[in-house]
C-alpha cells in the first residue's frame, strides 16, 4: 500500500537525482507495506542492503553534481549525507531489535530523509530556473 | 478546549489487485460492456422465480404476475444503478436481485393478498434504511469475524442451493451442473482476457446446450405466467400497498438479515478491488445498506418484492476479473429492456435447474474463499473462535433442516428461515456474551528517562495481550514512535474489539500544537482520527483512533 506517492511536484528537475528519489519513495512504501502485512522479516534486510548501496551511489552522484557547479552548500550537504549514512549503519548494527521495530525505525529515518534532506537541502540546491519555493516538496507531501 | 481534530480514514490508499482486468473505474468497450452486463443479468435473473412463487401464493392471474415481474426488474435496475454511485450508494459494482431472504415472510403475507406483501416490503425497506445508520454506529457489535462469518454462510447457502438444484434432474442433471461448474472454473482460473471475462456466461451456455441435447427443460414455474408478447408495457393494476402489523416482525427480521448480507457484499467488493484491504469501509457499507433498504422500499412501492445484493454476481465479478462499476449500468439497461419483454424474461427465468445449480456452486465457492480470506486477517483467540464456530454450526444445522428449528415459536421462524439470518443472529449474541465484562483499558506512565524503544515495547505488550489485529498494532506503534518525546507524561489505551483509542497526555506549552503538526507525517496517514485538546492546567491531550 503506497503511503507516499511520487508526483511531478516532487521533481528537482535533475532526471538522475529524481529517479533516485523515486527509488527511495518506493523503498519507503515497500517497508511500510511489509510492516502492515506482517512481512517485515522478509524485506527489512533487503531494504537495508538496498539503502546501503543507495547512499553510496546516490550521494556520490549528488555531490559530483554539486561539485561541477561549485555549489556553496556542498560542505553542508556532505555533512548531512554523512549523518544519514551513520543513521543507516547504526540501524544495521543494532542487534536487540525485532524486525518490526527495525522497520519502524527505518521508516522514521526515511521520513526525515524525505522531509528534511530532499525537501529542503536538495531542493535548495536544485538547478536554477526551478522557481518552486523551498519547502514546496514538504507541503506537497503533507497534503497527500 | 479542542484545538485540532481531523479524520484521516482515507489516508490508507488502495492497491489494484494483479488479477483485475477491468477495475472499479475502468470502462470496457461498448460491446464488451453489453456482454458483461448480460452475463450478470443472467446470473440474477433466475431469482425472479421467487417473485413468481409469491404471486402464485397470492393467487393472482398471469397478467398481474407479468406486471409484478416487470416492476421487479425496474426496481432492480434502479437499485443496481444507485449501488454503483459513489454519491448515493456503496460505490461498488453490486447487482441487486430478488432475495430469498424475504421469501418466507412474503409467502406468509401473500395469503392476505399481494398489496400486503408490497406494504410490508416497504416497511422492511424503511427499517433497513434506518438500521444502516444504527449498524455503523454500533460497529463494535459487528467485528470482522462476524462479517467473515456472514460471507462464509452466504457462500455455503449459495453452494447448497446450487447442489440441490443440479441434483433435481437425476444423473443427466448432475452432468450438466458439473459441466457448467467445470467450464466456469476452467475459464475463471485458467482463462485469459475475454475468455476469463465471460467464464460464467460460457459455463451457463455450455450447460444450456447440454440441456438441449439431454432434453432437460426449465422448471416451467414461470412459463405459464407470461404472455407471448415480445414487447409490452407492464400492467399497473396490482399497485397499492397495504400494511398488516401481524407480519411486521418477520419482515423486520428479514430486513436485518438483508442488511448483514449487504454488509458482507460490500466487504467482498472492497476486498476484491483492493489488494491492500485491511478493514471494512464503514462509509461504503452504510451507504450500501441504505441504498439496499431504499431499493426494497421502492420495490414495495412499485408493486414488487424485497431486493438485496447479489453475492452470486459478486462472485462472477471476481472470477471474471471485471469489477468496473459501469458494468452495473449495462446490467441495469438489460433489466429495463427485459422488463418490457415478457418473452425474453420467460427464457431467463426458465433456465434449467442444473445450469443454475452449477453456476451457484461456482459462485458460492468463490464467496466462501472470500470469507476465509477476511477471517485470515482476524487474530484468532478463544473468544473470536467462539463467535465464528458455534454460529457456523447453527447455520449449517439450518441448511441441513435440523428438526430443532421446527419446534421454535412462529414469530421467530422468519429469522430461522435463512441460515444467514440465524447464523449472524447467533454470532451477535455469542459476541456480546463473550465480550461481557472484558475490560481492555490500560494506563501507562511515561518516564522521560526511559528510551522511546522501551516505552513502545510496553505499549506493544499491552496490545499483544489484547490480541489487537496486526495492522492496528503497527499503525499505532508507528504513530507513537513519531509522537512520543520527552513531553509525554501518560498514555491511556482502550480497545473495544474494533477501535483502539490512544489518549496521550503531554506537558504542553504554547508551541506544542505546531511541534506535533510537524511530526505528523505517518500519524496523519495511518491513524483514523487525531484530536488535539489543550487543558486548563497547561497540559494537552492527543487522542488517536485506529479502526480494526
Amino acid at each position: 500500500m503506497p503511503i507516499v506517492n511520487w508526483t511531478p511536484d516532487l521533481a528537482l528537475g535533475v532526471p538522475r537525482l529524481d529517479a533516485d528519489h523515486m527509488k527511495l519513495i518506493d523503498t519507503l512504501n515497500e517497508v511500510f507495506d511489509a510492516l502492515l502485512f506482517d512481512r517485515s522479516s522478509s524485506i527489512i534486510r533487503t531494504a537495508l542492503a538496498t539503502l546501503n548501496d543507495y547512499v553510496v551511489e546516490h550521494f556520490a552522484r549528488e555531490e559530483a553534481w554539486m561539485r561541477e557547479r561549485n555549489h556553496p552548500d556542498l560542505p553542508r550537504h556532505r555533512q548531512e549525507h554523512e549523518a544519514l549514512r551513520d543513521q543507516l549503519a547504526l540501524l544495521c548494527a543494532l542487534q536487540d531489535m525485532s524486525d518490526e521495530e527495525r522497520s519502524i525505525e527505518l521508516l522514521m529515518v526515511l521520513r526525515d530523509w524525505l522531509l528534511g534532506h530532499i525537501a529542503h537541502s536538495d531542493r535548495d540546491a536544485s538547478a536554477p530556473g526551478d522557481d518552486a519555493p523551498p519547502g514546496a516538496l514538504a507541503d506537497c507531501m503533507s497534503k497527500q | 478546549m479542542r484545538s485540532a481534530s481531523r479524520r484521516a480514514s482515507d489516508s490508507l490508499m488502495t492497491r489494484r489487485p494483479d488479477g483485475l482486468i477491468y477495475g472499479l473505474d475502468d470502462e470496457p468497450r461498448p460491446l464488451l460492456l453489453a456482454a458483461l452486463g448480460l452475463q450478470h443479468f443472467m446470473v440474477v435473473a433466475p431469482n425472479l422465480a421467487i417473485v413468481v412463487m409469491i404471486c402464485r401464493a397470492a393467487g393472482v392471474d398471469a397478467t398481474t404476475t407479468e406486471g409484478v415481474l416487470s416492476f421487479s426488474l425496474i426496481a432492480l435496475a434502479v437499485a443496481t444503478l444507485l449501488q454503483g454511485s459513489r454519491r448515493f450508494g456503496s460505490g461498488y459494482f453490486i447487482v441487486s436481485c430478488n432475495s430469498g431472504i424475504y421469501l418466507s415472510a412474503s409467502l406468509a403475507a401473500a395469503a392476505e393478498g399481494l398489496p400486503v406483501v408490497f406494504g410490508m416490503t416497504v416497511l422492511a425497506g424503511v427499517f433497513q434504511a434506518f438500521f444502516a445508520g444504527l449498524l455503523v454506529r454500533a460497529r463494535r457489535f459487528f467485528p470482522d469475524e462476524i462479517v467473515a462469518l456472514s460471507i462464509i454462510i452466504v457462500g455455503i447457502e449459495l453452494g447448497v442451493i446450487g447442489l440441490n438444484r443440479l441434483s433435481g434432474a437425476g444423473a443427466p442433471g448432475l452432468m450438466v451442473g458439473g459441466v457448467t461448474f467445470f467450464v466456469s472454473v476452467v475459464f475463471g482460473v485458467f482463462g485469459k482476457g475475454g475468455w476469463r471475462l465471460y467464464c460464467s456466461l460460457l459455463g451457463m451456455l455450455c450447460g444450456y446446450l447440454l440441456c438441449l441435447f439431454a432434453g432437460i427443460t426449465g422448471p416451467g414455474a414461470a412459463g405459464d405466467a407470461f404472455s407471448s408478447a415480445l414487447f409490452g408495457l407492464p400492467a399497473v393494476s396490482h399497485l397499492g400497498p397495504e400494511f398488516d402489523a401481524d407480519f411486521a416482525l418477520p419482515f423486520i427480521f428479514a430486513a436485518i438479515a438483508a442488511s448483514l448480507k449487504t454488509m458482507g457484499a460490500v466487504n467482498i467488493c472492497a476486498r476484491i478491488n483492493d489488494a491492500a484491504w485491511v478493514r471494512p469501509e464503514m462509509r461504503a457499507i452504510r451507504r450500501g445498506m441504505l441504498v439496499d433498504g431504499l431499493s426494497t422500499a421502492l420495490a414495495g412501492l412499485f408493486g414488487s418484492t424485497g431486493t438485496n445484493s447479489s453475492t452470486s454476481s459478486i462472485g462472477v465479478s471476481q472470477a471474471s476479473g471485471a469489477t468496473s462499476r459501469v458494468i452495473g449500468v449495462a446490467a441495469a439497461a438489460w433489466m429495463i429492456l427485459f422488463a418490457f419483454s415478457p418473452t425474453f424474461t420467460h427464457l431467463v427465468v426458465n433456465l434449467p435447474d442444473p445450469v443454475v445449480g452449477g453456476m451457484l456452486v461456482f459462485t458460492g465457492s468463490l464467496v466462501i474463499a472470500n470469507g476465509f480470506q477476511i477471517l485470515g486477517t482476524v487474530p484468532m483467540d478463544m473468544q473470536r473462535a467462539g463467535v465464528v464456530a458455534f454460529p457456523l454450526l447453527v447455520a449449517i444445522a439450518r441448511l441441513a433442516n435440523a428438526p430443532l428449528f421446527a419446534q421454535l415459536p412462529d414469530a421467530v421462524k422468519p429469522l430461522m428461515s435463512s441460515a444467514l439470518a440465524i447464523g449472524v443472529f447467533t454470532a451477535l449474541v455469542v459476541n456480546v456474551f463473550l465480550s461481557w465484562g472484558k475490560s481492555r483499558r490500560a494506563t501507562l506512565f511515561l518516564d522521560p528517562v526511559v528510551p522511546v524503544g522501551a516505552r513502545l515495547r510496553q505499549v506493544q505488550k499491552v496490545l499483544d495481550d489484547w490480541n489487537v489485529a496486526h495492522n492496528v498494532k503497527v499503525r499505532a506503534m508507528l504513530t507513537l514512535r513519531e509522537l512520543l518525546d520527552e513531553r509525554g507524561a501518560s498514555m491511556k489505551l482502550a480497545f473495544n474489539g474494533c477501535t483502539l483509542h490512544v489518549s496521550m497526555t503531554r506537558a504542553g506549552d504554547h508551541d506544542d500544537k505546531e511541534r506535533l503538526a510537524d511530526g505528523r507525517f505517518f500519524s496523519a496517514r495511518v491513524s483514523d482520527a487525531i484530536a488535539h485538546r489543550k487543558r486548563a492546567d497547561g497540559t494537552c491531550v492527543v487522542s488517536l483512533y485506529f479502526e480494526q
